[in-house]
This record gives structure tokens, sequence and C-alpha cells, in this order.
């Protein structure tokens, strides 16, 4: 038996769906009526509320149907392409990337047939007729919007038909074992139904286990994205020497291969331009969080958070345009052009350079820790500021030796955040930095970071298997693990801070 | 009474937060070299008065004085008149304790090194281990001068704030409930404080406990509903009170 993916013009999933729904929906209905029946009908006879007979009942039904779904779902194309996999001759498989490329056309192949089939293009005997010499399909099936670079290779054909008789047999037990599974969940559901049950009880660890399920996913993903990096990381070890990545000093990519892929000079460039911004946000931001919380009257306040709270939204890509385009002219004004400069210098000779991304970088980070800093320094309790001011200490000596020990903590916390931040920020220096990899003090030379040569690494005609692009995982994870580690000193900054004052 | 003993005149003075008139009309005199208590029912408005005689209430963006408080005779309102200074002049105890997050020493030395008290180091110690003595905490604290002050108990702290007070010297000590967070042997030790401090200061002590009142001061003024209602000998006030209202408060009628 098979069962095509579309069913009266609705996917498959989408009917399921309605039916588990509802069959929940009924045995929440029979569950709690027969449960008020049993207690004859006085629901103070129960140990639960009635619609906690019917909660339980209706999750007993949905949740391991429609969980098997999902999980059968998600494997499904996976068992299929594993299955039809030997029907391709192994001659064509000259190595993984062509392997990738072939299953990928069977799957796109199986796909167009389903949709010809759907709008009657085509018929199971059209595709019978064609299975040793199939021309016309890639018209065809182009015609469907399904295009293919080449003509279909009868084998892929074949492994397509096989895909798709295999596929329409796996939907057809899917649709029986989650229909059945809902169906025993509603009848246990019911027949639990009793007043002594404690449904309440039961649709309470459901809930947990929900909130858990959730707190996992989140918690899980975030392993699923370290673990592919990690993998294709290992990859690139393989093909490059990890001494020359972590040690070495140039940074030069070659896609005709043998590059010198070194982070150092990437990571001397991001912590020199995270260092520029970071001088340039924390003194500006946490002055003007100290001038709002301790000094600015309500007026002023009301005016001035708003605006920083603006310039907090602006997206990056407009910071890089107006480094691109305002500072970096502005700076190569004074800092360059020689005789026609302001300062008669010719420090500078670019527009992109160090210095350029890093004062836009800390323009961007002035709201962060400005608003950050706000927030934790209106949390010091207004009592210290009393007792300072009670010994006779004047307004700003109130802010230095009291508010501002007292808010360290969460201080030097928003300093890491921004520093992460700093770390992580892409848009501003591709557009502010130039994209000269090298390890150089001079603010006014072009730079590049980390995240910059990850997107160049990854863009344009890339080959998945080679150094030059698998290095860019091992750049991610490098930085992943940086601000990993920021993070993790923060908050034992933050801890320490906190059991020394509470 | 004459008046070179008068510390402290107020007159008409009026404190409104927003709309909420909460000192109404108080004159009271209270003099050099003496402990006077304010008593009356919570909300009645003594902390309120007590944070004009050091324009505390300045920090409150909402609360507004009128009126005339003279310290020494000068009126404390002025416009040359530096709060800043006046505070170092005029101490204060706070209902609650607010040790600074510094150590149990740095506390102390707060005020001393911003109003450059001490010329050393080892000046700054002698006053630092003069006002914890005074403070009643020394002997609880001696050890431990460089540990947090917010690691004390509630009325350890309440000791370190009164010892952090007394350290500027001031001339005038205003204490806001300081023995609510102490026990019997602490809020002896303070009292003793305070009889101590009168033979140099004026201080004016709020408290909720008659007896308290009764055994420390020589003069008392009951608030009610943001009323001076009564100010005098402490003595008559307790045994002899002239307004009903007094005696229904300290009789226990109303609280
Ligand atoms: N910061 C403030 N803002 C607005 N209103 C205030 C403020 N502080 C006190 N008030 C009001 O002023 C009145 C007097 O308060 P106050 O604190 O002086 O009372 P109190 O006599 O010290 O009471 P307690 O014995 O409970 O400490 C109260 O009605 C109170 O609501
Ligand atoms: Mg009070």
């Amino acid at each position: 038996m098979t069962v095509t993916s579309h069913l009266f013009g609705l996917p498959l999933a989408l009917i399921l769906l309605i039916a588990v729904g509802v069959i929940a929906a009924t045995g929440y209905g029979v569950a709690r009526n027969r449960a008020l029946s049993r207690a004859g009908g006085d629901a103070r006879g129960l140990h639960s509320l009635p619609r906690y007979y019917g909660s339980a009942a209706a999750m007993f039904a949905a949740v391991p149907a429609l969980g098997f779904m999902v999980i059968w779902l998600l494997s499904q194309p996976m068992v299929v392409q594993n299955a039809v996999l030997p029907l391709i001759p192994s001659a064509e498989i000259t190595d993984a990337g062509i392997q990738n490329l072939i299953v990928s056309d069977v799957s796109r192949v199986a796909g167009g047939l389903d949709v010809a089939m759907a709008q009657g293009v085509l018929d199971n005997a059209a595709i019978t007729a064609m299975a040793d010499d199939p021309k016309d399909l890639r018209d065809t099936l182009g015609a469907l919007g399904v295009a293919f670079g080449a003509d279909v290779k009868p084998y892929v054909l074949k492994a397509a038909q096989a895909s798709r008789t295999l596929a329409g047999q796996g939907r057809f037990w899917m649709l029986i074992v989650v229909l059945t599974l809902a169906l025993i969940g509603a009848g246990i559901g019911i027949r639990l139904a009793d007043p002594a049950y404690r449904a309440r009880n039961v649709v309470e660890r459901g809930v947990l286990v929900l909130l858990i399920g959730a707190a996992s996913l989140a918690v899980l993903t975030t392993f699923g994205i370290v673990l592919s990096m990690l993998f294709e990381s290992i990859n690139f070890f393989r093909l490059h020497d990890w001494k020359d990545f972590f040690l070495g000093t140039t940074w030069a990519p070659n896609f005709r291969g043998d590059s010198d892929l070194s982070i150092l000079p990437l990571l001397w460039g991001t912590m020199y331009i995270s260092l520029v911004a970071l001088l340039v946000a924390v003194p500006i931001g946490l002055y003007a969080a100290i001038y709002l919380s301790e000094y600015a009257g309500p007026k002023v306040r009301a005016i001035a958070k708003p605006l920083l709270e603006i310039l907090a939204g602006i997206p990056t890509i407009v910071y890089g345009l107006f480094a691109l385009l305002t500072v970096g002219p502005f700076l190569v004004n004074i800092f360059g052009r020689g005789e026609a400069g302001v300062l008669g210098v010719e420090w500078m000779s670019g527009a992109t350079a160090v210095l350029t991304a890093g004062l836009v970088m800390g323009i961007m980070l002035i709201p962060f820790v400005s608003s950050l800093s706000d927030d934790i320094i209106n949390a010091v309790p207004q009592s210290l500021r009393d007792g300072s001011f009670g010994l006779g200490a004047t307004h700003s000596e109130t802010v230095r030796q009291v508010v501002l020990p007292a808010a360290l903590p969460g201080i030097v916390g928003a300093i890491l955040l921004a520093a992460s931040r700093a770390i992580g920020e892409t848009m501003i220096v591709v557009l502010g930095a130039g994209a000269i990899a090298r390890i150089s003090g001079n603010p006014f030379e072009a730079m590049t970071t980390i995240t910059t040569r990850i997107v160049s690494q990854l863009t344009g005609d890339t080959d998945f298997a080679s150094p030059e692009t698998l290095v860019a995982f091992a750049l991610g994870l490098t930085l992943f693990v940086l601000t990993l580690g920021l993070n993790v000193v923060a908050l034992y900054i933050v801890r320490t801070y906190r059991e020394q004052y509470e | 009474m004459t008046t070179d003993t008068i510390k402290i005149a107020a007159r008409d003075v009026q404190v409104y937060y927003g709309d909420n008139h909460a000192i109404k009309d108080v004159n009271v005199d209270i003099e050099d070299k003496t402990v006077t208590a304010f008593i009356g029912p919570s909300g009645c408005g003594k902390s309120t008065f007590l944070r004009c005689i050091n324009r505390m209430n300045d920090t409150i963006d909402v609360c507004r004085v009128t009126g005339d408080i003279r310290i020494d005779d000068v009126d404390i309102y002025d416009r040359a008149i530096d709060p800043v200074q006046l505070r170092a002049k005029v101490g204060m105890v706070f209902q609650k304790p607010n040790p600074f997050p510094k150590s149990i020493y740095d506390n102390v030395a707060y005020g001393p090194r911003i109003h450059g008290l001490a010329r050393k180091k080892s000046d700054l110690d002698d006053i630092v281990e003069r006002a914890l003595r005074r403070g009643a905490i020394w002997d609880e604290v001696k050890d431990r001068l460089d540990a947090p002050g917010t690691g004390l108990s509630g009325g350890q702290q309440q000791r370190l704030c009164i010892a952090r007070a007394v350290a500027t010297e001031p001339e005038v000590l205003l204490m806001d409930e300081p023995c609510s967070a102490l026990d019997p042997i602490a809020t002896a030790q303070v009292e003793e404080l305070i009889d101590e401090l009168r033979q140099n200061y004026s201080v004016v002590i709020v408290t909720h406990s008659m007896q308290q009142a009764a055994r420390v001061s020589q003069k008392t003024a009951f608030f009610h509903l943001g009323h001076l209602v009564e100010f005098g000998e402490t003595d008559k006030i307790f045994t002899s009170p002239e307004d009903p209202r007094t005696e229904s408060y300290i009789t226990g009628r109303i609280g």
C-alpha cells in the first residue's frame, strides 16, 4: 500500500494533525463526562476538576502520536535515500561530493514527478514509458519549475521512482501507526477517567515535561551548532596543520590550494579593533549612564534615553556605511593627505583602517554600555546615596566612592558583554576596516577580522571539501570559544564581587 | 532657657511631598548639649522633620520645604549655605542600616577621608578605632576590619552606621530609630553613647520606644499627623502631658 504526499489537496501531515486533534478532542469530552458520571455527576466527588480528566486523555492521545509523526517525518527521507543508494551504478560515484549531487538529483526528480502527477502532466504509464530514455523529462519538469543542469539519466529516474514508492509506503505505515497510537492513547485516557485517578497530577507532570522539552531543545540546538562546527573544524585540521593555523603569522588564502591559513593576523585585527571600540564606548557610555541616572532631571531623561535607544536600534550595516562614507574620509582628512590635510601628515592613506572601524563600532556600543550601566546604577539602593550625602559627601564623591563601587560587578559584566559583541561584529569591519590581514600596531592601517574572513571564505564559488572553505568553521569555532571564555570570565567576576558585597 | 543654648530653631516649617502636606507649622527650639526625642505614631512626619535639619530632603525631587530653620542662628536654607558642608556638621543615622559595600574600616574612614580629618594613616586608624568603640562595635569587628561592612548582622550594621556618623565629629547628630534592630545589650550601649555625645553635641533621636525616650532624652517632641503637638521636658511629657493626644499616645491609645 502506498499513500501520496497530498490527500484532497492537503499535505498528509496536516491531515494527520487534524485527525489526531479530533481524536484528542473526542477523548477530552468522553473522559471528562465519564469521570463526572462515575462520580454521580458531582464534581466534588472527583480527585481533580473534570477538565483535568479530559486534558489527561487528550494528552495521552496527542503526545505519543504526534511525537512519533515528527520523528518519522524527520527520519524517512534519510532512510529512503540510503535504501535507493544501491540503485546508482557505483561507477558513477567517484567521490563523496558527486554522490551528494546525485542523491540530491534523485530527490529533486522524485519531488518533480510528484508535482507532475498531482497536476496531471504525467501519469504512471508515461513515466514507465520513458524509463530507458528520460530525455524529455528535463523539459517537462522544467516547465513545472524544477530545473536541472543536465538531462536526467536513466538510473536517476529509476532511483527516483524507487524512492517515490518507498516514500509512499512509508507514509502509509506512518498513517496507520499515528492513528493507532492516537486511538490507543485516547482509549487509555478514557479508561483511566475514574474519580480516584489523579488526573491533575498527571497533567501537571505533562506540563513539566513540555517545559523541560522546550528548555532542552534550546540547549540541544546550541550543542548541535557547536558539534557541527567541531566536525567541520576536525575536517579542516585533517587537511591543514593545526600548528600553522594557531601559530603561523600569514593569512593568504588561495583557491588553487596551498594557502597560508593562520588565525593570528585575524585575531590581532579582531582584538585591536575591539580594543579601540571599547576605548571609545566604555568611558562615553559609562559617563552618559552616570549623567542620566544620577544628575539628569526627569525631563532630560525622558528625551535622552529614547534617543540612545534609537542609536541601539540602527542596523549595523548602516554603521558600516557611516564608517565607509563619513568617518573614514573624515579621518583621512585629518591624519592623511599630506599638506592638503588638517594636520599636514601622511599617516593614513585609505578610508578603511582600524581606527575607522574601531571608532564607529565604539559609537555602536555606546548605547549598549550606557543602557546596561544605567540599569545597574539605578539598581544601587538610594539608601547608600543617602548615607554618603548624610556624611557630607558631594554628589560626585558619592558617585565615585559609593555608587560606582557598588555597581562595579554589573558594570564589568556589561563591559565584557560589549567586548564579546565587538568581537563578533561583522558589518562594520567589512566596510570600515578593509580586508588586509596583518599584524601591525598602526591604527591607521587597514586590517581584517575573524568574522569578515569567515564571510569571504564562504561566499562565492566554494568547494566544501577544500581547506580554504573549511577554515571558516575553525575560525568560527575559535570565535565561539573566545566569546564563551569572555562570558565565563564576566560571570566569574560578577560572582566574586557579589560574594564580597552581599 | 537663654537663646545662646539654642542650637536649632525651627519656625513655621512646612514640608510637602508633591501634594502631600507632611509637616505642618512646626516651631521648635532644640538646645545644645541636650538629647531631644521625637515620638509619634508611624507616618506622622518624624523622619521627614529630622531630614529637614540636615537638608537631606533636597535629594528627594518631589519634596518642598518652606519656613525657617536656623542652626547657631544661621539659616540653613539660605542660598549661601552649602548643604554638603551642613551635612558634615549635622550627622545622621538612618532608620534602616545602610553600610557602604566597602570594608568595615573604609566605611568608618569614609567621612574623615572626605573631609581630610586625618593627616597620617595612623591618625585615621585612631579615628576609626575611636568611632568604632563609641559605636559599641569595636570588640566585635577589631579582628576583621577588612571584611565587608555588608557582611555584618543587621544590628551590627546599625552600630557600624552610628560609628560612621560619629567619626566625622558632627555638632548635631540626628538618629532615626537607631535601636530598632538592636538587642537590649547593644541598645544599652548605644544609649550610653548618646549620653556621652550629649557632653559635646546636640542629639536628636526618633524612637518608637517610650522607655527609651524617657531614659535618654531631656526634651521630648510629640508629632501627630504632621503637627508638633507638644514639646517640653521629657519628665513632664511623660508624667503630665497637656494635650489629650499626647496622653493617649503615651498610654498606648493611639499608635
Ligand atoms: N520620599 C517620600 N515621598 C513621598 N512621600 C513621603 C516620602 N517620605 C515620606 N513621605 C510621606 O510623609 C509622611 C511622613 O513620613 P515619615 O517618613 O516622616 O514618617 P515617620 O514619622 O518617620 O514614620 P515611621 O515612624 O513609620 O518611620 C508620610 O505620609 C509619608 O507617606
Ligand atoms: Mg521614620
